[in-house]
């Protein structure tokens, strides 16, 4: 699974710096072959870390807190 | 030649004629309801239709273009999958119920004037209210008094605001763009934006749709939210704080549905961050972006029904609905089917190539570049991520797999009635379909479209992105692990408010109860201290008010020779000053 899991990023990282972007480039980070799976690595991080945070530290209740 | 008639009409006519029907024909007649409907729609031409007048404006009962069709296609797919899957449910209440709901959804697209919008608008809080309420449970029940309340409050703004509009431009017209401002124009994006579930007018939605039946929330998903996007489309194109709102929706759902337990709350978190596209699509206001929106909603309507079905199978097979209660119960193995056409779902949400979601989603994704809106663009990529993390890996890996941090009792699954899997099959069929054949689509949305989704870099990118989130959560899975709590949101201030309120109302009453007690008392003591004003001060120093004796003229009367002596005293002493005065005269 992990392999598996490897060598998919591995190729569609190879994918990413053998095609080009087409058309119009509106942003710089559009020309980083591999931009999307930093942002998607970065992202994911950061959603998971800062919801759990924000749940834990303020959001969260016992279930029972409305009744 | 059968005139086309308005699709609303088959909804009720069944409605009317479900509950006097045997089971046969019954079920027969729910099938047909939208297939009629569908038949009707096909051969609608566009134009405009049914205008009655009232009140000295024109009601338009059928405004028909390829916006409002568009939308009215998905809403009769729609009820005929979930109808399909509620084949088998013995309530009239909530078959009688959705077929109204389906229904007026239809009115509300079709309507070309406010009022009639507004009378459709309402029908649907009412009809929907019922899936939550047919649940016959408390919390169902207080959940839908909520939802009731909030929506009824939403109406509300909506009728201030159409009456404002009309009173200040003297037309009821509900035909193409608002514009000006003013207080007609604001109120009325209130009521739409309430039930699009904008934060921070939003908690009425994962509130309700998880306490609604099973059943009933399938339909729920579809209609109320989708119907205000078809409103904002119409109404507010290129409303700037739309486009903003909607990228900031599209995050706050994700970051919510992170922490969320329930599995069906947790898809409702994501109802609002996928509305957040399509509200940001109309935000945008390009041709693309609101293409996007019209399409994003056509494929959510699908996608998430099918979500809610494929967790509405999990919670009637095992009776549970909470990831902390699911998780070990190795459910892949007995409810298989479940989790393939739920994934299809996910994948179809998550925007995978060749699901459904991968046409539509991307369209304003890149109608937010195309428009040089970084911001809003970064934060719908970021959407996208959280889409992924929780619904296509968190939620399915919580509940038909994980593993059990306590022994639990073991449950008993029930096996899935054949409707259901059929409904679900209809709907994975669809997303694929979908998926593969975006013309399809393309094809009936309301503006020309120049948007291909199956280019070799945007694929990539997109594989890119799905993958280092599978990375991601690898290696924080522990951290996702679903908590037994609850997550507070911004309901906390009307629940809390009404319980304030409500506390803050009985102390007041018991306030005015002592102060009464207290002014009964004091006039009480004036009372028995009147009976004997001689003893009062007495009685008033012992602190013994009831021992008073009554007061008795008698017992304090002076003798009559006390007068007399008085008198003559005084007549004596009279005299001799009066003889007295004489005698010293000159």
């Amino acid at each position: 699974m992990k392999r598996a899991l490897c060598l998919a990023i591995a190729s569609v990282a190879l994918l990413g710096f053998l095609l080009p972007h087409k058309g119009e480039v509106h942003y710089l980070w559009q020309r980083v072959p591999v931009f999307d799976l930093i942002f998607g690595f970065l992202g994911c991080l950061l959603l998971i870390l800062f919801s759990k945070a924000l749940g834990h530290h303020w959001l969260q209740r016992p279930e029972d807190y409305y009744d | 030649m059968i005139e086309p008639f308005h699709p609303f009409l088959p909804y009720l006519v069944g409605a009317l004629l479900v509950p006097f029907l045997p089971r046969g024909p019954k079920k027969a007649l729910l099938l047909l309801v939208p297939a009629l409907a569908f038949w009707d729609l096909l051969r609608m031409p566009q134009g405009t239709y049914w205008q009655v007048p009232f009140l000295g404006y024109q009601l338009v009962l059928g405004q028909v273009d390829k916006l409002s069709l568009v939308f009215a296609y998905v809403f009769v797919i729609m009820s005929f999958a979930g109808l399909l899957y509620a084949l088998h449910v013995q309530d009239d209440l909530q078959h009688v119920a959705t077929l109204v709901y389906a229904g007026s959804a239809l009115g509300v697209v079709f309507a070309g004037d406010l009022f009639t919008l507004y009378v459709f608008w309402e029908l649907m809080a009412v009809a929907s209210v019922f899936l939550i309420w047919a649940k016959r449970e408390p919390r169902a029940l207080a959940a839908g008094f909520r939802y009731l309340l909030v929506h009824l409050f939403g109406g509300a703004c909506l009728l201030a605001g159409i009456v404002l509009w009309a009173s200040q431009h003297g037309s009821l017209a509900f035909s193409g763009p608002l514009t000006g401002g003013g207080w007609g124009f604001w109120l009325i994006l209130l009521g739409f934006t309430l039930n699009a579930a904008v934060p921070p007018l939003h908690p009425w939605l994962p509130d309700a749709y998880p306490e609604a039946t099973i059943t009933g929330a399938v339909f729920l998903t579809a209609y109320t939210t989708k119907a205000a996007v078809y409103t904002l489309l119409r109404a507010f194109p290129g409303v700037e704080v739309l486009a903003w709102s909607g990228a900031v929706m599209a995050v706050y759902g994700v970051v919510w549905a992170i922490v969320e337990n329930d599995i069906r709350r947790l898809l409702a978190y994501h109802i609002v961050s996928q509305v957040g596209y399509m509200v940001c699509g109309v935000g945008l206001g390009s041709y693309l972006s609101m293409n996007g929106s019209a399409a994003h909603a056509f494929c959510h309507i699908l996608y998430k029904a099918l979500l809610f079905m494929g967790t509405g199978a999990v919670i009637y097979s095992t009776g549970l609905r909470k990831m902390t209660d699911l998780q070990g119960r190795d459910l892949h193995w007995q409810i298989p089917l479940s989790l393939v056409f739920y994934m299809v779902g996910a994948f179809s949400i998550s925007a995978v190539p060749l699901f459904s979601g991968f046409i539509c989603k991307p369209m304003i994704v890149a109608a937010a570049a195309e428009g040089h809106r970084v911001a809003i663009f970064l934060l719908l990529h970021l959407a996208s991520i959280g889409t992924w993390l929780c619904i296509g890996l968190k939620l399915p890996y919580y509940t038909w797999f994980g593993r059990a941090d306590r022994p639990r009792e073991a449950i008993e699954v029930r096996p899935l009635p054949l409707n259901m899997t059929l409904g679900m099959a209809f709907l994975a069929f669809l997303c694929l379909f979908l998926g593969i054949f975006p013309g399809v689509l393309y094809k009936i949305l309301p503006y020309p479209v120049h948007f291909h989704p199956y280019e070799a870099k945007h694929v990539v990118d997109t594989l890119q992105m799905l993958l280092a989130t599978v990375v991601g959560v690898w290696l924080l899975i522990g951290r996702l692990k679903p908590d037994e709590a609850i997550t507070l949101d911004t309901d906390w201030f009307y629940r809390q408010g009404a319980g304030a309120f409500l506390r803050l109302c009985f102390r007041l009453a018991s306030l005015r109860t002592s102060l009464q007690e207290g002014v009964g008392k004091v006039v009480a003591a004036m009372i028995q201290l009147s009976k004997n004003p001689l003893l009062a001060a007495k009685a008033l120093m012992k602190g013994d008010l009831e021992g008073i004796p009554a007061y008795d003229p008698d017992r304090y009367r002076l003798p009559v020779g006390v007068g007399v002596m008085s008198a003559l005293l005084l007549l004596s002493a009279f005299c001799y000053l009066l003889f007295a005065s004489l005698t010293r005269m000159p």
